[in-house]
């Protein structure tokens, strides 16, 4: 049955959801719009060759649908949206694919912005800053002081992870326990990194691309390689998944070996009933958007033009918010997703109601 | 209609140093080669090999591409395995071990330790496996043939095994016979030149290709050592002149400057007698080599194989030919198929034909040596056993990480011997020897082997009299004895204080009884107690220490741990245990009716044993190789108590355990 694109918009909230095909440059787009309450959308993007447009939909909707909650969840001035890309970005991608969709991002007249992510590289950001100013992390100065967006967001995961452990194990120290970092490119990269620094950590990778473990295993020749197939099957502590959003379904799920999941995507669970399954064999979940929001923290500071010294301070809130949602959850018997959701949607209403008194 | 079976694609891929040959094949046929030549230049830029991965790596992928092949039809990829750690021949999956041991380049670096990572990268992205074949680094040599006669030098194995197995395998299809069932000399002629004897299947005796044997177009291969010692010491050259010398600069380029040997040959057959005198030489030296090895084979060869690329030159194979035939027939197989020989092994994998070993899994091996099947003895394995599972190891199943090897002496010295010559034949890892007899046993036999040997149990240090503790480096012991003046103090004067008359049993001619009985009259002639001695030879001798103890009216008698008392059953002890309050040595004699016994736990003693043989292969430090658990326990059999009416003064006693 062909998936109804109006019903998916039904249930995640979107309310605009736009395909823009400039066929000279090889350029498909869909851009999803979920919430502008809170300010202009914070567009996230994602390039891949999705193999049918219903797909690319479907994923850009989840996107912009979660964009919306990790910002009110941070309380940052962003509305939710996202831009998916379809195609192969090795082959797709060039200079003038990229001004033109930049050309592209100027329709939405200073709505929406489009964020520089993993998917985007510096290069890439100086063809679209060529067409649009509408461009947050294009900043070069902002940026080469040492805070990529992944690490940014890699910070503010670890921050998160941190406040999982204190939650489940009830201790501050992360020396003696056992990592798994499912994809390690960009954001995964970041993570591992941080870990690795730790005393007494281990770090078990794994990466569908084989060149990025080995750059790693050259650098740290003790960090353990298992190949994708066997991630889900080893013994850890935290499993930290930086791949795709929904790529744990019940077979996974079955198979986990840990007492911690989370992710640097938004959401790395196929369905409820998968969380069910963690829940029945005592696994925590705590949802990616809870704790990705290291970036949106990053371009705030950027846009206000607050130096990025202050940023790494301020990753730290992501560890108050997500060991408040916890016990939250725990408080009120629900899972972290319904209270986090509930907590955004609570601060939108809020912002909503005193924009209306303006 | 028969259905068509599925054919095997397979890429092999064999790096050199200044190319990468690649190869597709489905099943055996070849439909694709290429050479990707690398120039110095791009190489030059890489620091090391090792980083020369990325690059190699897209040029492979990029020809391939080029070609029109999908990698996604892979079913495996085969690389040349490089410098890694010595190991048996045969088809390796690629490993993490394997990896890291290419990375560090584990016995030198060399362009085919990025066979294995390229192999295992292109694997890895379309989740097929990925194998070496016969990497340089099989070391199936025997162990006499690792003697070099200086003790500080061993022999090493480094050889052109790819080739050699599989041109001896092509042989032995020819042949219609079975690889494994044949004795053949292999000779590999190329830039290095290495002779093999191939026996079951293994390469048991072979010349290192870098040092020995033959002088090769480029090498000096064995050269007269202290002509050497004087040129290195001279001043006149460096380390790496004298290297380059033996290996790059030797051999028919050290003659002639020119490492062509269609060159040389060329120059022979123009008439120049200078240039036949040392070409000559060098078959004549193969051929020597040849000679060695069938005395490696016990003069028992089934053929002669030359190949190689100089294998193509008829002068040269007819000056080796005419040399060797008199061994057995020789067979020419020119060239080298390694290409064959990579994509051959993983279809061999691929088809069940033989098994992939696993590169990284070492199985350790652990000799349990033990005197006889005594009750103590048994248990002590068990506890061992249950030591070993408890800290996650597996052994008697599928998939074992442990063997276990048992070696019983049956109570008999020569028995005992072979026993551990059995471990030794079996490369064990280390032996756990069980009890003092067999601890005595082993460490006489074993001294000056280099062999980890773990007493467990031993009654006192005094017991491997010799061993010289200090400097012991793979000895450790966990100690059981207790000091009888601490035996006797916490058990019998606590209930009997005023024992003026003691009766006692050792056993002539058993150290540790002997020992413990002299222990026994120094304590009595400290506290004023007569004692009585009796040597107890086989069990029926029990009856009549009884006896000759209540003829001496003794009050109590002192059973020791001699292996008469220690295997005696409760019945055999009864005539003893029923007349007198006993102070046993052992805490199994109070299980067969002895009174009581101020005891280390046997279980503990064992415990500690087994966590020796953990920390060893493991590799974690000893501190103490001598051990003795601290506990004491005092056990008591409340029915012997009982029988002598002293419940009461045994209660007082504390932590005594009834049993």
């Amino acid at each position: 049955m062909a998936l109804d694109i109006f019903d998916l918009m039904r249930t995640t909230n979107n309310y605009e959801l736009t395909f823009y095909e400039e066929p000279s440059v090889q350029l498909k787009s869909i851009i999803a719009i979920n919430n502008t309450v809170l300010g202009p959308v914070l567009a996230t993007t994602k390039i891949f060759d999705f193999g049918n447009v219903e797909r690319a939909a479907q994923v850009a909707l989840r996107m912009a649908y979660y964009n919306t909650y990790r910002a009110a969840l941070l309380r940052r001035p962003f509305g939710g949206g996202s831009i998916v890309l379809c195609g192969d970005p090795k082959k797709v991608k060039n200079e003038f694919y990229l001004r033109a969709l930049g050309i592209y991002i100027n329709k939405f007249a200073g709505n929406l912005f489009i964020a520089r992510s993993a998917d985007l590289t510096d290069e890439d950001i100086k063809y679209i800053l060529r067409e649009t100013e509408f461009v947050v992390g294009g900043d070069d100065d902002f940026l080469m002081s040492g805070m990529p967006p992944a690490k940014a967001t890699a910070l503010g995961i670890i921050n998160g992870i941190r406040a999982a452990i204190k939650f489940k194990f009830g201790r501050d120290e992360i020396s003696g326990l056992t990592f798994v970092v499912q994809g390690i490119d960009g954001v995964g990269y970041y993570i591992v990194e941080h870990l690795l620094q730790a005393e007494d950590v281990q770090v078990v990778i794994t990466d569908r691309v084989y060149d990025r473990i080995k750059a790693i295993q050259d650098r740290v020749p003790e960090v353990k390689v298992v190949r994708p197939g066997e991630i889900y099957k080893q013994a850890c502590d935290v499993f930290i998944s930086c791949t795709f959003d929904s790529s744990i379904s019940e077979q996974e799920a079955s198979q986990l070996q840990t007492k911690i999941l989370t992710g640097s995507v938004n959401n790395v669970i196929y369905s409820e009933d998968v969380e069910k399954i963690l829940i029945d064999r005592g696994i925590l979940y705590v949802p990616g958007y809870v704790l990705n929001g290291g970036e949106i923290i990053l371009f705030d500071n950027e846009l206000s033009g607050l130096g990025p010294d202050v940023v790494e301070n301020q990753l730290g809130d992501i560890y108050n918010i997500t060991l408040d949602l916890l016990r939250q959850a725990r408080e009120e018997n629900k899972t972290v997703n319904e209270v986090a959701i509930s907590a955004a949607v609570q601060y939108i209403e809020n912002i909503a109601a005193i924009k209306k008194l303006r | 209609m028969a259905k068509n079976k599925k054919k095997y694609k397979i890429l092999a891929i064999n790096p050199g140093s200044t190319s990468t040959k690649i190869a597709w094949f489905e099943d055996e046929e070849k439909v694709f080669e290429k050479t990707i030549s690398h120039s110095a230049r791009v190489l030059e830029k890489f620091k090391s090999i090792w980083d020369q991965y990325s690059f190699r790596k897209e040029e492979v992928v990029r020809t391939l591409e080029e070609a029109g092949f999908d990698l996604a039809e892979l079913d495996a990829v085969v690389g040349r395995g490089g410098l890694i750690r010595p190991i048996p021949s045969g088809v390796y999956v690629v490993d993490e071990q394997m990896i890291q041991d290419a990375r560090i380049g584990y016995q030198g670096p060399h362009a085919s330790n990025l066979g294995c990572v390229i192999a295992y990268s292109i694997a890895w992205e379309h989740d097929i496996p990925a194998y070496i074949v016969d990497p340089p680094a099989v070391d199936d040599m025997e162990p006499l043939a690792r003697i070099s006669g200086q003790a500080k030098i061993p022999r090493t194995s480094l050889f052109h095994a790819l080739n050699i197995f599989a041109t001896a395998r092509q042989f032995a299809r020819d042949q219609n016979k079975k690889f494994e069932d044949l004795n053949l000399i292999v000779a590999h002629l190329g830039g290095g030149i290495t002779v093999a004897a191939l026996h079951g299947g293994r390469a048991i005796n072979v010349n290192n290709g870098i040092e020995e044997g033959p002088f090769t177009p480029e090498r000096s291969g064995s050269l007269p050592v202290l002509k050497i010692i004087d040129m290195a010491f001279s001043g006149k050259y460096t380390r790496e002149q004298m290297r380059k010398m033996i290996v790059g600069k030797g051999g028919l380029v050290s003659y002639f400057g020119t490492n062509s040997a269609l060159e040389v040959e060329n120059m022979v057959k123009a008439g120049s007698e200078r240039y036949r005198l040392v070409f000559e030489a060098m078959a004549y030296q193969v051929a020597e080599e040849i000679g060695a090895r069938s005395t490696n084979l016990k003069g028992r060869v089934d053929g002669i194989i030359i190949t190689g690329g100089l294998a193509h030159s008829e002068m040269f194979t007819g000056w080796i030919k005419e040399r060797v035939e008199h061994i057995a027939p020789v067979y020419i197989y020119p060239g080298a198929s390694e290409m064959e020989a990579l994509a051959h092994g993983a279809l061999r994998v691929l088809r069940g034909e033989e098994p992939a070993k696993r590169y990284g899994v070492h199985t350790p091996k652990v000799g349990i040596f033990y005197w006889d099947n005594i009750e103590a003895y048994v248990q002590a394995i068990n506890y061992i056993e249950d030591y070993f599972r408890a800290k996650g190891y597996v052994f008697r199943k599928e998939d074992s990480n442990l063997e276990l090897i048992y070696a019983n002496c049956e109570g008999d010295d020569e028995r005992g011997r072979r026993e551990l010559e059995r471990l030794i034949d079996r490369n064990v890892d280390l032996i756990i020897a069980i009890g003092s007899p067999a601890s005595a046993l082993a460490a006489q036999y074993l001294r000056g082997y280099d062999m980890p040997l773990i007493f467990t149990g031993l009654y006192s240090k005094e017991i491997l009299a010799g061993v010289d503790w200090k400097n012991a480096d793979n000895f450790y012991a966990s100690l059981y004895g207790v000091p009888v003046e601490e035996q006797f103090e916490n058990s019998m004067l606590r209930i009997q204080p005023d024992v003026r008359k003691l009766g006692v049993t050792y056993k002539i001619g058993e150290l540790q009884s002997n020992i413990e009985h002299d222990r026994v009259r120094e304590f009595c002639a400290k506290h004023n107690i007569e004692c009585y001695s009796f040597d107890v030879q086989e069990h029926e001798d029990l009856e009549e220490a009884a006896k000759y103890f209540s003829d001496e009216k003794v009050q109590w008698v002192y059973l020791g741990s001699d292996s008469i008392i220690a295997t005696a059953t409760a019945k055999q002890l009864e005539t003893i245990t029923s007349k007198f309050p006993t102070q046993c040595a052992l805490e199994d004699t109070v299980h067969h009716g002895g009174m009581i016994a101020y005891h280390i736990s046997w279980k503990e003693v064992c415990e500690q044993s087994a966590d020796f043989a953990v920390r060893l292969l493991n590799g974690i430090e000893i501190k103490t190789a001598l051990v003795s658990p601290g506990k004491r326990y005092v056990t008591a059999n409340h029915d012997t108590v009982d029988k002598h009416g002293l419940m009461d003064k045994v209660k007082q006693i504390k932590g005594v355990k009834l049993i």
